[in-house]
This record gives C-alpha cells, sequence and structure tokens, in this order.
C-alpha cells in the first residue's frame, strides 16, 4: 500500500511538472488541446453546422458564444492520475500498455462529450454552465478515470498480483 | 483477486477485484450521493470558504512579503486584502498602509469534501465516520493549500500604477507556485478524493 501511494505520488508529480514547463506545453498540452477543439468541433458539426473553431476556441457562428479549451479542460490531468494508478500497481507491463491506450480512449470519449455539452449548455445557461464546467465534470471525469483503474485491476493476472493485495 | 459472483464485489467486501457490475453500481451510487452532497456543500459554501480562506491567509502571513492578509466574503466570493510588507512598501514607493484586493472562488479548492463523501457513502464504508473525518481534514488542507497558492499567484503578478510589477519572483519560486496553483485548483480536488478514497480502500484489504 505504502509503496503504491510513494510510486502513484511520485510519477504523477513528474508527470505534472513536465506538463508545466515549456517544452510539455509547447509538444503535448498545445497541440493535444488544439486537437481535442478540432475534434469536438467535427462531432458537434454532424448535427449542428454552425459550429466553428479558431486554434483552441469553440464558437457558434449564429449566437457568437465561444468556449476556449484550456489546462484543465484537455483531460490530460485525469490521464496523468490514471497513469500514475496503473503505474503505481504492480503488473506485467503489456497489462500496463493495454490499460493506458483504452484508458486513454476512455477519458477522452467522456471528455469530448463534456466539451461538447458545455458548449451547448453554456449557450442555454450560464449558471448552468459554471456548474457543470467547475464541478460536475471535473467529478465525472475522475469518477471515469476511477472506474477505468477498477475495471483494469481485474485484467491483471492473478500471479502477478501482490499476495497481500 | 476477482470476485466469484459476477453480481457481488470482492471477497472483502471492497472494490479492487469486484465485478464490472459492482464498479459501475457503485458508480452511479456515487453519481446519486453527490445530488445531495453538493446542494448541502453548496449551502455551506460561505463558512467553508472562510475556513480554509483563513488557514490560506495564515498561510500567506507566515511564507510570502505581505505585513498582514485579511479575508472578506463579498458577492459569494472571497476577497482577500493583502497588505504588502514594509520592504516592499518602501522599494516600490507605495502609500503606507496599502492593501490590495484578490477576489478568490473558493468553492473551485473545496469541492472535492462533498465528492470524498459521495465516494465512501457509495461503497457503504467500514468506520464511515472517521474515514469522513479524516479525509475531509485532507483535502481541507490541501483546499487551503491550493488557495494560497492562487493568492500568491494574483499577488505576484499585481502591477502598480505606472504599470511596473509589483515583484519579480525568481524562476524557482514562481514554477514552485505555479506547480501549487495547478495542483490546488485544478488536479488535487477532483483527484485528491479518489487517491484518498481508493487509499483508504485499499489499506482496509491488506
Amino acid at each position: 500500500m505504502r509503496r503504491f501511494a510513494v510510486t502513484f505520488a511520485v510519477v504523477a508529480l513528474a508527470l505534472f511538472a513536465a506538463e508545466l514547463t515549456p517544452a510539455g506545453q509547447a509538444w503535448v498540452v498545445e497541440p493535444w488541446t488544439a486537437s481535442i477543439a478540432q475534434v469536438s468541433m467535427a462531432i458537434a458539426k454532424l448535427f449542428d453546422p454552425n459550429v466553428g473553431a479558431s486554434g483552441v476556441t469553440l464558437y457558434s457562428t449564429t449566437n457568437g458564444f465561444a468556449v476556449t479549451i484550456l489546462a484543465g479542460c484537455n483531460g490530460l490531468e485525469a490521464m496523468i492520475v490514471l497513469f500514475a494508478a496503473i503505474a503505481a500497481y504492480p503488473a506485467p507491463w503489456k497489462h500496463r500498455a493495454a490499460g493506458i491506450v483504452v484508458g486513454t480512449l476512455a477519458i477522452q470519449a467522456l471528455n469530448l462529450v463534456r466539451i461538447v455539452s458545455l458548449f451547448y449548455l453554456g449557450q442555454w445557461s450560464p449558471a448552468a454552465f459554471e456548474w457543470a464546467h467547475l464541478y460536475g465534470w471535473q467529478v465525472l471525469i475522475m469518477l471515469d478515470v476511477l472506474i477505468v483503474w477498477l475495471l483494469w485491476l481485474r485484467t491483471i493476472p492473478r500471479k502477478a498480483l501482490p499476495a497481500a493485495a | 483477486m476477482a470476485a466469484d459472483d459476477p453480481a457481488q464485489g470482492a471477497p472483502g467486501g471492497g472494490l479492487i477485484g469486484a465485478s464490472p457490475r459492482a464498479i459501475l453500481a457503485f458508480a452511479a451510487k456515487a453519481i446519486a450521493w453527490c445530488v445531495p452532497l453538493f446542494a448541502l456543500w453548496y449551502v455551506a459554501a460561505q463558512p467553508l470558504s472562510l475556513a480554509v480562506s483563513k488557514g490560506a491567509a495564515r498561510l500567506l502571513d507566515v511564507s510570502a512579503p505581505v505585513e498582514r492578509t485579511a479575508i472578506e466574503w463579498r458577492d459569494g466570493r472571497v476577497t482577500f486584502l493583502v497588505a504588502p510588507d514594509a520592504s516592499t512598501v518602501y522599494a516600490r514607493n507605495l502609500r503606507p498602509g496599502v492593501s490590495f484586493e484578490i477576489p478568490i472562488d473558493a468553492r473551485k479548492q473545496t469541492y472535492g469534501v462533498p465528492f470524498f463523501l459521495a465516494l465512501l457513502l457509495a461503497a457503504r464504508a467500514r468506520r464511515l465516520a472517521v474515514k469522513a473525518a479524516i479525509g475531509c481534514a485532507v483535502l481541507l488542507a490541501f483546499a487551503t493549500a491550493g488557495i494560497a497558492c492562487e493568492v500568491a499567484i494574483a499577488y505576484a503578478t499585481l502591477r502598480i500604477p505606472g504599470g511596473a510589477p509589483l515583484f519579480t519572483p525568481g524562476a524557482v519560486s514562481a514554477t514552485l507556485v505555479a506547480l501549487g496553483f495547478q495542483l490546488g485548483s485544478i488536479l488535487l480536488p477532483s483527484a485528491g478524493p479518489i487517491a484518498l478514497w481508493a487509499g483508504m480502500e485499499a489499506t482496509a484489504r491488506t
């Protein structure tokens, strides 16, 4: 338990610090966030042609409402938490890699739902947008991380697990 | 490790190793518990925000170049009244007794408390009261540090009349405060409850 906690904290802090560096921002965060904006726009355009994207900003061409995807909105923090939890738990590397790939897909899929829903929620009610943005979706994304991690634990072969876990 | 009955939790009663059905049921219960707990948290936002902000103000008093930090509740937010220390007032030629107003929405840092309690209740944790007390204390300590970092960033980036910066922090201290802000405002309020709950869950099973 102690080893898991220490490894989790060290990996999470290291990845989070790396994300904050200028190189991390330029090579990972900014292109990733721009991609998220483009994919969000593509999804929204499937049922609403009046959506545009400029850089990391998603906007409505009818009423001018816009949302900008910033740090904390791109799902990277949730991915860091999942990566750290997977790295900290004793498991074969093959299972860790599979967990990271599937977990990334699960987190980013929900994050796209989050961004698109917030885009329309903001046009309907600023108060509801604020609640959903600051609290509601934050909780749901982290719950998603927890569910993915708990499900991933079940895929680890029994022989690879520590006796006390 | 995996439960024999797919509808049940793990042999020890916890969720680590539980069936997918039990895990999803737990998530649904956690979301359901979030509704009343977030309502209660919102009602208690003012005293809770003031309590953690008071701690953050004391933290700033001992760690930042300030003479004193006071707090007030205004329009649903906590306003920090930060008076620079004498050397800053002298160096920047400020009016003696000047203080800067920094409004903060402390709810951003405290919403982990109802989330954590929802996780505990959804898992029907043993020794619930003890775990709730310990978890809330830890999360409020995180919130205090996060608010202090948010105010410190706002304070460090203030500009005095004429446009000059009030401070020119060193690279290391600026990075540490930025990391503290990111951790305290973005990561810990949402990931802290999960990590604490998982830690308590794992400890109960070992």
